[in-house]
């Protein structure tokens, strides 16, 4: 099969959303207006909108044939002018990669210009999928952290994505959860400043959260002797007390059970004023499409602690994990497809008879089209703000996913799309 | 594969709801902090086209950061096939995967026309798109036309990607149309590629009935493949748009039809000139129109008599707003409501507020600036007012001359409504105008007067919680950091001309 109808971005978009969690980083997009056109929306429709971020180079159609290699370096100081960023990232997109533009050399003859490290990467779409982007951005970050004596008790969050819907809720519950157990947060890859990104080897222990991240953290491992820990990421009860207990257990740490009781306490009380409701969940034929850091430990939630039949696990962009393994001997094997056509997704999900989907946005129209429910939990979300402090994350997020699962199928909308 | 195959057709499926429109037309997009590329131009005008699917020849990313439209991002490209091509393509040419491609999609959907879109990757490998689209469809192996649009940029004509597949249809699908026999007098109108196609053109359908001149087709409303053959049926391209578009040209050469441009702001600068709505905008449209078609006897007694009627119901309407001190701001002629509210209206324009940032952005320069300035304001004194000229003021600036200049109501911008607001003031957004009544016709100026006499009835919402925020004094509705993102935008895009005005960075 040639043609393929993508549920996943290129690699500009995966470089772009690690570098944009960098809280006073700045990205130039070496392109044609519409990658970074493309960026940016994605990222203003992700409520992030007073921080946009990514400026365009400027590289203009005349330039396609005699090189735009200067319009870098412009960009460059210009945004260093006027934004003074701690970091700048320049990447290259596919039209100046084809034509051979010299970034790295651009960015050079500029640097010692400039109090800010500037970073070039190659970010052309036809060189590979987002997650490609994200790990390659991250692991070159890397480069940027100096040795440092270690902090008992402190740990490095890795992969967490600010775009995610309800990010930022989540790392508060997360960090919150962790506080309570006496676990410090040194830096999280990436919602942090670039003084921080320079801190990482300070930390005793790097947490991968769902795969994202794992060349970085390898690559941290291996220059400043810091282990990694794979956790889930904490959606439901079980991947919670998972996540908490392989950090503990990372940082030889005992883990308090008594706050966890505490924590599930308060989560049987919502349950109870809802039970009838979550009784009905069991044995719902649903679809998960998710990115790969997340769809997987969402299922497991949903199978095990909601009880729905995830007909359809689909990843719509993978990671550094071998999810073909997965997919053949895998718990979910069977169900599983790896960043599939869409076309061909949609056909297997129309046909499994789901009532609910748990995906993003891109999924709206096919649950439109099976009058089925559609629960956003991965990216792209672009028909929901996500500003509130109500996590799907943690033990807070067990209650907010439940209500928001239930709220999905018992509140439709009164009017969904119409085909032109 | 069940019966949702059938379902599935990569298309323009639109949650099309005003407040849609009104939560997103606030983003700063378009030539703000962004600027959308030609494929976003060229799928816009595919999906509307009943039985046309695109297919983009390039990477993944083209194809998926493009199911979101610059324009509407509400409504999404749900289901964009691509070529994904890779590495190794860029290095040994694509034209073998964009064959396949070709064949696939056809198999897949069973379309009527394929609309192959290239990209940066594959214009710049030289993939030979035109001889593929020939083989695949000589072969038998595709049994649809299949068209190309390669952002050539047609013309040196802007919406690029738009003005290009037009082109590609009147220039490859209806290569070897003939011309036409005519029996009676039409026309076709030509609308954006966009959801208000009726609202801009009911209206004028009736009038051209009662002026004996027929609509051969719209371009586009629920058009279908089909009805891209009959493009050469009528006897004239009645464009609704600000602009020309270069296949209107080629039109003319191979049929002998010519074209009809509402509003020829290529022509023109002066707001008279340009200006097709409200009362007499469109009776001069609708006259023009029977000029080109030698129906002028037949139309004006007609236009007159609708014209007549609009006035007077107009001037019951006009009684409550007549003389109102009203400002404008970011632009006289955004969607012609300048004119209209001096003209048509009679209100009294007590102030006019520009922003030149992003005219400046379009490389307009200071001299043609001034002579944009100096038309609108004659515009206004011909009709009796006399306004208070700003430009590019700070934001307290600007609200203590509003205040001074005794403004009653202030028509802008959405994003700008919320800080008049706060300073106590009404307001009237152009969006509202935009979105329901920006056409030709007569009663459109009718439903704006009820509009702004309903503004003037509205009290300020003082307590908005936008003014928790700190904004840029010289681009008020953005914050800061957001003003920097938009100024860096223009001067990075357009050299030391942007910010020529600016200098607050």
């Amino acid at each position: 099969m040639t043609i393929y109808d993508p549920l996943h971005d290129c690699k500009l978009i995966g470089a772009t959303r690690a570098i944009c969690g960098i809280r006073d980083s700045a990205v130039v997009a070496h392109s044609r207006p519409g990658c970074q056109s493309g960026a940016v929306l994605l990222r203003a429709l992700s409520s992030q909108q007073d921080d946009m971020k990514i400026i365009c180079s400027g590289l203009k159609g005349k330039e396609m044939a005699l090189g735009g290699d200067f319009r870098v370096s412009s960009a460059v100081e210009a945004v260093w002018k006027h934004l003074h960023p701690g970091l700048i990232a320049v990447l290259n997109c596919s039209a100046p990669s084809i034509m051979g533009d010299d970034i790295h050399g651009a960015v050079a003859a500029v640097q010692e210009d400039i109090q800010a490290p500037v970073m070039a990467l190659e970010a052309a779409g036809y060189e590979g999928p987002d997650w490609m982007g994200y790990e390659e951005a991250l692991a070159a970050l890397v480069g940027f952290m100096t040795p440092a004596s270690k902090k008992t008790g402190t740990i490095n969050l890795i992969g967490f994505k600010d775009d995610q819907p309800r990010a930022l809720a989540d790392l508060a519950e997360m960090k919150r959860m962790l506080g309570a157990l006496g676990v410090g947060i040194n830096t999280v890859l990436t919602a942090c400043s670039f003084e921080a990104v320079k801190r990482v080897p300070q930390a005793s222990l790097n947490v991968v959260l769902g795969g994202d991240g794992l060349s970085c953290a390898n690559r941290i491992g291996e220059l400043f002797d810091i282990p990694n820990v794979m956790v889930p990421y904490p959606f439901g009860m079980n991947n919670t007390i998972d996540f908490l207990e392989k950090i503990c257990a990372g940082l030889d740490k005992a883990i308090d059970r008594d706050f966890i009781a505490l924590e599930q306490e308060k989560i049987k009380k919502g349950i109870e004023r809802i039970y009838y409701h979550l009784q009905g969940l069991v044995g719902m034929p649903v679809a998960v499409v998710g990115e790969a850091g997340r769809v997987r430990d969402f299922s497991v939630f949903a199978s095990d602690e909601m009880g729905v039949d995830a007909k359809v696990i689909a990843i719509s962009s993978a990671n550094g994990l071998d999810w073909e393994r997965e997919k053949h001997d895998g718990r979910f094997s069977g169900s599983i497809l790896v960043t599939p056509d869409k076309f061909e997704m949609d056909q297997k999900i129309a046909s499994a008879g789901v009532e609910l989907i748990f995906g993003s946005t891109m999924e709206r129209k096919l649950a439109h089209e099976l009058d089925a429910g559609l629960m956003r939990i991965s990216f792209p979300v672009l028909d929901m703000v996500s500003i509130s402090s109500a996590p799907y994350a943690g033990f807070t997020g067990v209650l907010h996913l439940l209500e928001t699962t239930v709220n999905t199928i018992i509140s439709r909308p009164e009017k969904d799309i119409q085909r032109i | 594969m069940g019966d949702h195959k059938k379902e599935i057709m990569p298309g323009f499926y639109e949650d099309n709801r005003k407040s849609q429109e009104r939560l997103h037309c606030t983003l700063p997009g378009h030539r703000g902090m962004f600027l959308p590329g030609k494929i976003t131009g060229a799928l816009t005008t595919v999906c509307r086209i009943g039985g046309a699917v695109p297919l983009i020849h390039g990477p993944v990313g083209c194809a998926f950061q493009r199911k979101v439209s610059v324009f509407k991002p509400y409504s999404i490209f749900y289901d964009l096939p691509c070529t994904n091509l890779r590495d190794h393509n860029i290095v040994f040419g694509g034209e073998d995967a964009l064959r396949e491609g070709l064949i696939e999609t056809y198999e897949r959907y069973r379309p009527e026309l394929i609309v192959v879109i290239t990209t940066c990757s594959s214009d710049l490998i030289g993939d030979n798109v035109p001889a593929v689209a020939r083989e695949v469809q000589a072969s038998g192996a595709v049994r649809c036309k299949v068209i190309y649009s390669s952002g050539d940029f047609v013309g040196m004509a802007k919406r690029v990607g738009a003005q290009d597949v037009f082109y590609a249809i009147v220039d490859q699908l209806l290569a070897d149309q003939p011309v036409p026999e005519r029996p009676s007098t039409c026309v076709n109108l030509i609308t954006h590629c966009d959801d208000r196609a009726r609202m801009k053109t009911d209206e004028m359908v009736s009038v051209l009935g009662r002026m004996g001149i027929g609509i051969n087709r719209i371009y586009f409303d629920q058009t279908i493949v089909p009805d891209l053959y009959d493009l050469p049926r009528a006897h004239l391209n009645v464009f609704l748009l600000g602009a020309p578009m270069v296949w209107g040209d080629l039109a003319e050469k191979k049929w002998g039809m010519p074209s009809y441009v509402i509003s020829p702001t290529h022509e023109f600068t002066d707001p008279e000139k340009i200006n097709p709505y409200g009362i007499e905008g469109s009776a001069k449209v609708f006259m023009d129109i029977a000029g080109c078609l030698g129906k002028e006897q037949t139309a004006a007694p007609v236009i007159r008599e609708i014209k007549g009627d609009a006035l007077a119901r107009l001037e019951v309407l006009k009684k409550d707003i007549a003389g109102k001190r009203v400002a404008i701001i970011g632009g006289f002629n955004f969607h012609g409501m300048g004119l209209l509210v001096v003209r048509d209206l009679r209100m009294k324009a007590c102030a006019l507020v520009y922003r030149t940032q992003r005219n400046e952005h379009h490389q307009l320069s200071k001299d043609a600036l001034r002579e944009k300035i100096r038309l609108e304001v004659s515009a206004t004194k011909n009709y009796g007012s006399d306004p208070v000229v700003l430009l590019n003021p700070d934001a307290d600036e600007e609200i203590r001359a509003l205040k001074a200049a005794g403004t009653e109501l202030v028509i802008c911008r959405s994003e700008e409504a919320f800080r008049y607001h706060l300073a106590g003031m009404k307001t009237y957004s152009v969006f509202n105008f935009a979105y329901d009544h920006a056409r030709v016709g007569f009663e459109n100026t009718l439903d704006l007067a009820a509009e702004i006499k309903a503004a003037l009835d509205q009290a300020p919402r003082e307590s908005l919680l936008l003014k928790m925020l700190d904004y840029d004094s010289l681009n008020p509705n953005l914050t800061r950091r957001s003003a920097k993102y938009q100024d860096l935008f223009g001067m990075i895009r357009e050299g030391e001309k942007g910010g020529m005005f600016h200098d607050h960075l």
